[in-house]
């Protein structure tokens, strides 16, 4: 488990996707499950959770709400499909 | 002893357009008709090309297997199409194999008396030219997307390698932080500057980057990332 109580961070959409990544690595699954490219992405360090859920055509209020669910245990479990393409305008 | 079938059932197939009705009756006289049950393998990949086939009734697939045992399904033949026909002249093995998917009714011409036909009919020589030639057409532009395409790719994986080295969060997008003239770019993919001038030009069309002459801001981190990572088409749903 991601050490939660010890860490001062906490989440929001306007953390970038890497440094959400680094301080819960727990969470890689959620991304997997909504077929996010984020993941070991060179741009995960300059996107926001927001956005990245935006360019997915996810509502970031969705993405935050699996996130949180996540941190208290309750993951997505696979197989995971492969990332979907995004960023479509 | 096999049985001429109609001159009728030659109409339609490109190799014998424009043929005048003695030319398709001597066609007719010389092909061979055969029943063929469904799952027959007709010929197989890699034998030796005995011959040019036209189905007269019935489905064929044509199947070619890769060197890493992978089968493709090339085509699906119905009545009134050849197949198998140019082999004779790609090396003189059929390049795929050919399975009858139904009962089939085929006729064939052995490859002596199809050289002979096309010496006493230089059209049907001429009409395989130009199926030849349509199909070289295709596999070169098809062999133009493909190359088209994989630089695309290269360019913006060199980007993003950028980006992870050098990026910076901007107002616009994200900025590699440092001079990076076209020239650079196309040093770094092994490619022209022409053609990384080309293809950035596009990418500023669709709004994706934004460059000056040492610098570039990726405007649409997400579409770079789908271009170099080739990620494939979003599934409709909900």
């Amino acid at each position: 488990m991601p050490p939660l109580s010890l860490s001062n961070q906490v989440l929001s959409p306007d953390m970038m996707v890497a440094e959400v990544l680094e301080t819960w690595p727990d969470l890689l699954p959620v991304f997997l499950y909504r077929r996010m490219a984020c993941p070991g992405c060179s741009m995960a360090p300059f996107m926001t959770l927001h956005e990245a859920a935006q360019s997915h055509g996810l509502d970031s209020d969705v993405l935050m709400e699996e996130l949180r669910e996540a941190l208290d245990g309750k993951l997505p479990s696979g197989p995971f499909l492969p990332p979907l393409s995004h960023g479509q305008p | 002893m096999p049985h001429s079938p109609d001159p009728a059932v030659l109409h339609g197939m490109p190799l014998f357009k424009a043929l005048e009705r003695e030319a398709l009756a001597d066609v007719v006289r010389h092909a061979q008709t055969r029943l063929i049950p469904k799952g027959t393998r007709i010929f197989s990949q890699g034998d030796e090309a005995l011959a040019g086939h036209a189905l007269i009734d019935g489905q064929v697939k044509i199947v070619q297997t890769g060197p890493d045992g992978q089968q493709v399904v090339l085509h699906f033949l119905g009545a009134g199409e050849m197949f198998g026909t140019l082999a004779m002249f790609m090396g003189g093995k059929y390049p795929a194999e050919a399975l009858a998917v139904t009962d089939c009714v085929e006729i064939h011409w052995s490859v002596p008396t199809m050289m002979a036909l096309m010496e006493r009919h230089p059209r049907i020589a001429l009409n395989a030219l130009s199926i030849l030639g349509r199909r070289f057409g295709e596999v070169q532009k098809r062999l133009r997307e493909i190359s088209t395409e994989r630089v695309e790719r290269r360019i913006a994986h060199a980007l993003l390698r950028l980006v992870r080295q050098a990026g910076r969060r901007v107002e616009t997008g994200v900025e590699i932080d440092f001079p990076l003239s076209r020239q650079d770019l196309a040093e770094m993919t092994g490619t022209t500057l022409h053609t990384v001038s080309r293809t950035l030009s596009a990418w500023e069309g669709q709004g994706i980057v934004a460059s000056t002459r040492q610098h570039v801001v990726i405007t649409e981190p997400h579409r770079l990332v789908a271009i170099a990572e080739d990620l494939p088409a979003p599934k409709q749903k909900d």
